[in-house]
């Protein structure tokens, strides 16, 4: 009974030539000892039969003319709808592209400050402090630098704030700080003051006490 | 004209070497849309759904696979969501409204044989009847109906087993 399951499975493919050699030779085999089987190829067979006559569907309710033309005109009405949907696509671009020119045009023609970071580890530059530590150092590579600052304190007070400084403009840049800030060359520089100064209080308390 | 010349100028835009396909496969697009969802005016209906649907996707047609399976693909997902639409769903009686596959043969026994299993054949399960279309009524072998059904050659075999087995079922029961 086992073996006639797994024949059976093959009796269509069998009807249909669909067997390869071997495959064919082993059914046929079973198919001599086996009357359920063969039963079961025969009704299978009769259905095939039944069906081999092709069902005649009534002719093309259209003629070729009408098809072509409707077929056309859907064409057209498809690509219509298509192009409309492209429609909003494009206006967005185009709006995108109209607000960069105008940004772009009005960043070129006003002025901006080019700032000269010069003398930031100058100690002589420190001055009060106005802006939190934390906000300026957000603008930076936060987590490059505090590691620096956990590995590298113990080693060199002075080398790790010129680093820190230098970081400040390597890392965000001038006009970035700048433009970030919405700060003129003047604020600026005294951010960046500021910034030294609060460095140097955060890590340096020592020697700002005996400065 | 050559077929591939056809399809490339078609891919193209060429309006005239995409009418000329259009002339060479309306009739078997048709009479396969006929044989699976068994309504004229819904297969022919279809069929110029299958059409736009060529002249919107030739440009993504690539050169392996035969044109032919292409075509027979879109015009089987067309059938399957007509399927869909209809909520067709497998062993539910027909509507009486819906014609047989075949003229009827009233005379003979064979001949009422034949249109109860022609009736049959449109209540089997979507992939089935597919399957059974494809390769009795198409000619096509396992691997032809496998590329235009997006499965294996070994599901299309199965699925043409489990067709001729359950219309076999449908038939006892009359």
């Amino acid at each position: 009974m086992f073996r006639c399951i797994f024949f059976r499975k093959k009796l269509a493919s069998y009807l249909e030539g669909e067997l390869s050699e071997q495959e064919r030779k082993r059914v046929e085999n079973h198919l001599e000892g086996c009357e359920r089987c063969r039963k079961e190829l025969s009704s299978l067979k009769e259905i095939r039969t039944l069906l081999s006559k092709k069902p005649s569907p009534p002719p093309f309710p259209y003629s070729e003319g009408q098809f072509m033309a409707s077929l056309r005109d859907r064409m057209r009405k498809e690509e219509r709808v298509s192009l409309l949907a492209r429609v909003p696509r494009f206006a967005a671009v185009a709006s995108l592209v109209t607000i960069f020119f105008i940004i772009g045009f009005l960043w070129l023609t006003s002025p901006h400050p080019q700032p000269k970071v010069e003398g930031v580890g100058d100690f002589t530059q420190l001055t009060d402090i106005t802006i939190p530590f934390e906000d300026v150092i957000s603008l930076v590579d936060e987590d490059t630098l505090l590691t620096e600052i956990d590995n590298e304190l113990a080693d060199g007070e002075a080398e790790l704030y010129q680093f820190y400084l230098e970081e400040i403009s390597a890392v965000s840049g001038p006009q970035v700080v700048v433009a970030l800030a919405g700060l003129s060359e003047s604020d600026y520089e005294k951010l960046v003051n500021e910034t030294a100064d609060a460095l140097a209080k955060d890590l340096f308390p020592k020697m700002e006490e005996g400065k | 004209m050559d077929e591939k010349k056809l399809i490339a100028g078609a891919k193209n835009g060429d309006e005239s070497a995409f009418e000329e396909l259009v002339r060479r496969y309306r009739k078997p697009i048709y009479h396969l849309l006929y044989r699976l969802v068994a309504d004229y005016m819904e297969a022919a209906d279809l069929t110029q759904e299958v059409f736009v649907k060529m002249w919107q996707k030739l440009s993504n047609l690539r050169g392996e696979g035969s044109f032919k399976s292409w075509l027979y693909r879109i015009a089987v997902n067309e059938a399957k969501n007509h399927f869909r639409a209809k909520k067709r769903r497998k062993w539910v009686p027909l509507s009486p409204k819906l014609p047989a596959l075949d003229n009827p043969e009233k005379s003979t026994l064979a001949g009422e044989r034949k249109k109860a299993l022609l009736s049959a054949v449109e209540r089997l399960p979507e992939k089935q009847r597919i399957s059974l279309v494809l390769r009795v009524w198409e000619g096509m072998d396992f691997a032809e109906i496998a590329e235009v059904m997006g499965s294996s050659a070994a599901t299309a075999r199965a699925n043409y087993h489990f067709a001729l087995v359950n219309l076999k079922k449908i038939i006892k029961k009359r």
